[in-house]
Order: C-alpha cells, then structure tokens, then sequence
C-alpha cells in the first residue's frame, strides 16, 4: 500500500496555509511528519482524514484517489478527546463499531489492547476518572481498535512518562512490524528517529526535507567532521579554525563538547588531519559527523528565530 | 446505515440510562397516576354541573352591609333574598362606616346604592371568581323593575311569575369542532410540544456543544458522516422524548380510565380527544420536533462550550415563545386568518394544526398541504444542519453567528 500526497493547497478564508505539499508514505514503513507549531502538519494530517477538503492537489492510494471512509484508519488526533462521563470499555466499543468492526469484535479488541497498554482495570471506569496518562492510552486503544490498515499518530507521545512512553513506543513498532502504514507526528525527535525511516519536514505551509532520514542524515553531514582537542578549549580552537584553517573548514555548528566542521576546497579528512598535526592541535576528538533529526529540524525551521 | 444504527443506539441508550431520564420520566408519571386517583382515595366526586357551582358559590353565607341613603331598596328584602339566598344584609349609616365595616373584614362586602340605582361594590380582598357585583346588579336590576311596575300599577309578582314561567331551552348541535369543550385539551397538547421541543431541543445543543469542548467531536467527524451522526443524534434524542412524553400521556389515559367512576365523569371533555386530533399531534408535533431538533444541533455546533448554548439558542428560542403565543391566541380565536396561516408554516404548523383541528373543522387537504411542507421543510433543515455542522463542529473559538453560518450552505467547497 503506498500513499501519495500531490501538491495539497489549501486556502482557509482566501489565506493560503499549505502550499502544495507533496510526499509518499508506505506501508510495512513510518514516516515522520515533522514541523514547528503552525507549520501545517495538523491540517494536512484532517485532508488526508477528510475533515478538510483540500482546495487543490490530491491525495491517492496504489494510484487511485484515496477516500478514508473507504479504508480503516486509527487516528489519533492532535486536540485528545473522547466521551469524559462514559465507561472506557463502552466508548471503545463505540468507535470500534464506528468505524466498521461487529461489537463483539470491538470488544475482544478493545480488551486485547488495554491489556497490552496496562490499563485492563479501568475496563469500567468513566474516563475522567483516569490519570492523563491512562487518558491518552484509551486514546491509542481507540485508535487501534479496528485494527488499521492505516495508522495517523498525530503527537501520540505528549504528556507520557517514560514508562508509559515505551508501553506506547511497543505498540506502535508493533504496528509498523505488522505492515501497516504508519504516519507519525511529533516534536520529540527521539521518537521519529526510532520510528520512522522516512521523513517529511513542513515549514510555514510547505515542504523543506524529505526523504529517507538515514541518506539525510548521510548527505547532510558529508564532508562535515566534529572536532576537539586537548590543548585548547572550545572558543580558542574555534578562534583557531577562523583565524588559521579559514581555508581548510568552515565552522558549522557548536556543541557542547565538539565544534562541528566542514570541509572546504576538496579538502579530505586526511588532509586536514595531518593539517592539525602540523600546527600541533594535539586531537582529543575527530570524526564524521551523523546530524541528529533535532539538528536537521532546527537547520530547516528554525532559521527566522 | 450501519453508522446511524450504532450512533442512534449509542445516544439513546446513552440519554434514557441518566438518572435525571429515569427520574423526570418517574416523576411524570406518578404526577399522572397520585392526582387521579386522588378522588379514589378521598372519596368520590360528587356529580355537580357548571350552573350548581355557580349557585353554590353565590349562596355560600356571606355578610353584606349596605349604605342606602335614598332608601331604594326599602321593602325590597325579599328580591335580595332571591338573589343572595344565605347573605345577610346589614345597613350601614354612613359610606364611611360601611368603608370601615369591610375594610375591618366585619362584612364580605359592601353596596352603596344610589337613587337613581346605581350602586358601589365595596370588597376587601376581590379574588378573581367573585361575581357579586354583577348579581348584584341583577338584583338591583329587578328592585328598579318591581318599582316600575307599580308605577305602572302592575302586579310585580304576577308579571315575574309569568315571565318566569315562559322560558323556552334550545340545545346546540355540533357539526363541527367544539371549541369551547376542546380548549383545555387543546392548550395542554400545545404546552407538551412547546415543553418538549425546548427541554430535548437544548438538549441536542448542549451534547453536540459538549463533543465540541470536550474535543471528541474530531474522533467522531472522522469516523462518521455528519449525516449519520447529526440523524442519529436527533433521532435518537426524538425517540427518548416520544417515549417519555408517550408515557406521561398514556398513564395519565390509563389512570383516567380505572378511577373514572370516582371523577364521575367531570373530566370527560379533557379526556375524549378525537383521534383525528390525536394523530395530528402525533404527526406534527413528531415532524415540528425533529424540525426545531436539527436547528438545535445545528445551533450547538456553532458554539465551543456548552455554557454558551443558551445564548446561541436564544433567538431560535424567542421566535418559538412567539410562535406559541400566536398559537395560544390562536386557540382563542380559532377563525383568526393569522392562525390559518400559522397552520401552514413549518415553524408554526407544528402546534397550529392539530390546535386548528381541534377548535374548527378544517379541510383535510388543508392538513395534507401543511403535513407535506412540513415534512419537506424537515428534510432540508435535516440537510442544511448537517452542513452547518460539519462547518461548525471543528471551529473552535468565538461563537459563530447564525447568519455567517446560513451562508455556508450556498458554499459546496470546504
């Protein structure tokens, strides 16, 4: 099953908030969709669920157009909320019903899930009874409880203890293990980088990065070498790399142990070894540099701040 | 249809397993069935037409005073009698001591009268039965024509007995509605649809508001049709207030029926419905509450708490007091045109048909044109609240206005 998304606009009251977006996902896979508050994630994520329509571009699947009702989706939304004053079992039941399974089916499912989630012993509390955190379980149950061929995950992990978080991180490996096409929003990196091995960055409505997050991380840290060395800090060997190596390497970025470096005029790592060597930089730390999905986001949304 | 099925199911389990359901319903009910058979209980009541409870209620034992300076009814003690059988009249010497007398509640009331037979009623507390004056008035009425009488040297008693005693008694025959015996009726079937379509009405509103603030309403938007979840919502909620309203009208039948005998029969007119009427109400109060219903949700999409229903209902609120206000005068006046035409407006028919029915004979083409705008009239608000709710359900923030909202039916695109 492969998902096709061609340059989706979309105008709300004549303002234009996405501008043509466009990027595959498929199944046995997760991808990642990515971007700051606003960017356009949360409503690119309702036209692919049919809450919107978009106002130009289309959304197919295995090459035709791609109608949600026709498929069983567990979605998870950004805005949690289900029935506060019912029982967890009976609203599960509901939606399970909702989107297409018989009652019994719904509940043999919803009781598989709340098991694998910890949360069987509130089968027949209301849901406000329940701690956040057993919240946005019933919330993941609900959203699996038809057994999804398509799995939408927008911020599935905000809120979650650490515990809770791998309860949920299990699930969801689970779920992309069993074939199923995932798609998964977040701000915490960490979790896209374990999950996902395609990626999609939106800023202000449109596209910056995508693809594989592993050729990413590859092509964007080619050339580039993280650097530090016993007989100087920080601060002086980025003084150095200025005033003596302007012509070898390029100061890219700053952490909090290393200083990131790129490789300028065809020099080769080798090169700029025995470079060091020669100005007697006594190398505590050289190597590649593997950018983080954090530094690759920050790199491609956060440049106006 | 399947969706519609577990939504109509869901809500209405949903509404008639809340305590405040079970208890309302239960509370009706029992209302019905302890008043009456309240006569069972505490004794029969006793068979009286309307002309004894007058005359019962005119000789009860009352003290008059009287001030009559001009002495007009002097020797006239037997004429007031006949009118005010058990009073007994004292004559005051001053207006000012009879004022005392009634406002010391040492007389039920006071008469004035004057030479040229006019009179004053003087009463304390006048409660809205009282009718003494206008006996009174009678009363007076005779003593000037007893005076004429023997001015005209006439035997007052002769001529009263004959008058008396040549009386003639026609009866009414109905072809039609009767008006008068079918209002009580009537007001009651139209306050159960006014009451009904406000409480379960604002229900609506406050659910579909509640989704709204609670955020559910995504989860359901993306696993439903609107269609299916606003029909199955309404419907669900009709059929709640159906049963109830069925329950409440039928054990108060049914108690009516087994303590008949103890009523003797007193509230006969209020019971014998016609059941074309009966039918009518059915099927318009059925149809005008789905009607109002999809108007609600539509109206508690457009908000994002449901502490802000109220306000978002409130002119839909206002035009349905007005309307059942019409309806009310209507019933007064039953060949009124403005309540012929209420009969066939959608926002009106509803309660000014079978309230029509029920007061006048009223063409059943006439009720088949009304049924059928109607029912149309249902089908395309059903539409149009769908649409509105589909716009209103993920629109969060101020109250959308009724009007913006009108607009998003012309747009298909959204």
């Amino acid at each position: 099953m492969k998902l096709e998304v061609k340059g989706i606009r979309k105008k709300f009251d004549g303002t234009e908030v996405l501008h043509g977006i466009s990027f595959d996902a498929e199944a046995g896979k997760a991808l990642g969709l990515l971007g700051r508050n606003g960017a356009g994630k949360t409503t690119t994520i309702r036209i692919l669920m049919d809450v919107f329509k978009a106002t130009s571009g289309e959304v197919l699947i295995d090459g035709k157009p791609f109608v949600a009702k026709d498929y069983k989706i567990g979605y998870m939304p950004e805005e949690r909320g289900m029935y506060p004053k019912k029982k967890v079992l009976q609203q599960l039941i509901y939606f399970g019903e909702l989107r297409g399974i018989s009652a019994q089916e719904a509940k043999t499912n919803a009781k598989e899930l709340m098991k694998k989630l910890e949360i069987e012993e509130y089968t027949n509390r209301k849901l406000e009874t329940l701690s956040k955190g057993n919240q946005q379980k019933v919330q993941l149950a609900q959203t699996l409880i038809c057994n999804p061929d398509i799995v939408i995950l927008d911020e599935p992990f905000s809120g979650l203890d650490p515990v809770n978080s791998q309860i949920l991180k299990n699930l969801i490996d689970e779920q992309i293990k069993k074939g199923k096409l995932v798609i998964f929003s977040s701000h915490q990196m960490s979790y896209v980088e374990e999950f996902c091995e395609d990626i999609v960055i939106v800023n202000r409505g449109e596209i910056v990065l995508k693809g594989n997050l592993d050729a990413i991380q590859k092509d964007l840290g080619e050339k580039k070498i993280i650097l530090n060395a016993n007989n100087y800090t920080l601060q002086e060997l980025e003084t150095l790399c200025i005033d003596r190596l302007s012509k070898e390497v390029a100061i890219e970025g700053k952490k909090k142990d290393f200083l990131i470096l790129q490789l300028l005029n065809g020099y080769s790592k080798k090169d700029f070894l025995e470079k060091l060597n020669s100005i007697s930089v006594d190398i505590e730390l050289f190597g590649d540099y593997k950018p983080t999905l954090t530094d690759i986001f920050v790199w491609k949304t956060g440049d106006e701040q | 249809m399947k969706q519609f099925l577990t939504i109509f199911k869901f809500e209405f389990l949903g509404l008639v397993k809340t305590k405040t359901y079970i208890v309302t319903t239960t509370i009706f009910v029992l209302i019905a069935v302890i008043g009456l058979s309240i006569p069972s209980f505490f004794g029969e009541i006793e068979t009286s037409d309307a002309k004894d409870t007058l005359v019962e209620q005119l000789t009860s034992k009352v003290d008059y005073i009287v001030y009559d300076p001009d002495g007009v009814l002097d020797d006239e003690g037997e004429t007031l009698k006949m009118y005010f059988p058990n009073a007994k009249f004292k004559t005051a010497d001053s207006l000012d001591a009879l004022k005392k007398s009634v406002s010391d509640e040492k007389a039920d009331g006071g008469f004035y009268v004057k030479e040229n037979y006019s009179f004053t009623y003087y009463v304390y507390d006048s409660s809205m039965t009282d009718v003494t004056n206008t006996i009174f008035s009678e009363a007076i009425s005779q003593v000037k024509r007893n005076h004429a009488f023997d001015e005209a040297g006439l035997d007052a008693n002769k001529v009263m007995d004959i008058y008396y005693k040549n009386t003639s008694i026609g009866k009414t025959e109905i072809l039609g509605s009767d008006g008068a015996n079918n209002f009580f009726y009537t007001i009651v079937m139209i306050l159960i649809i006014y009451m009904i379509t406000v409480m379960y009405g604002n229900v609506i509103a406050t659910t579909v508001a509640s989704e709204k603030g609670n955020r559910t309403m995504e989860l359901l938007v993306t696993s439903a049709s609107t269609n299916a979840l606003i029909f199955g919502k309404v419907l669900a909620t009709a059929l709640a207030a159906f049963i109830q309203v069925g329950m409440f009208v039928g054990s108060t039948f049914l108690a009516y029926s087994l303590n008949a005998s103890a009523w003797n029969g007193m509230l006969d007119a209020m019971f014998n419905i016609p059941t074309s009427v009966l039918v009518a109400f059915a099927v318009f109060g059925i149809f005008g509450f789905l009607f109002y219903a999809f108007i609600f949700g539509a109206l508690g999409a457009l908000v994002s708490k449901s502490e802000d229903v109220n306000s978002s209902a409130t002119p839909i609120t206002v035009v349905f007091v007005a309307i059942y206000l019409v309806v009310y005068l209507g019933v007064m006046d039953p060949t009124n045109t403005i309540f012929k035409i209420a009969s066939f407006i959608p926002l009106s028919s509803p309660m000014a048909m079978f309230a029509r029915m029920a007061m006048v004979d009223v063409p059943i083409f006439e009720v088949l044109i009304s049924f059928g705008i109607l029912i149309v009239s249902t089908v395309l608000v059903g539409m149009g609240a769908s649409k509105i709710y589909r716009r209103g359900t993920l629109m969060y923030g101020n109250q959308i206005k009724l009007l913006h909202a009108l607009k998003w039916l012309k747009r298909t695109k959204e």
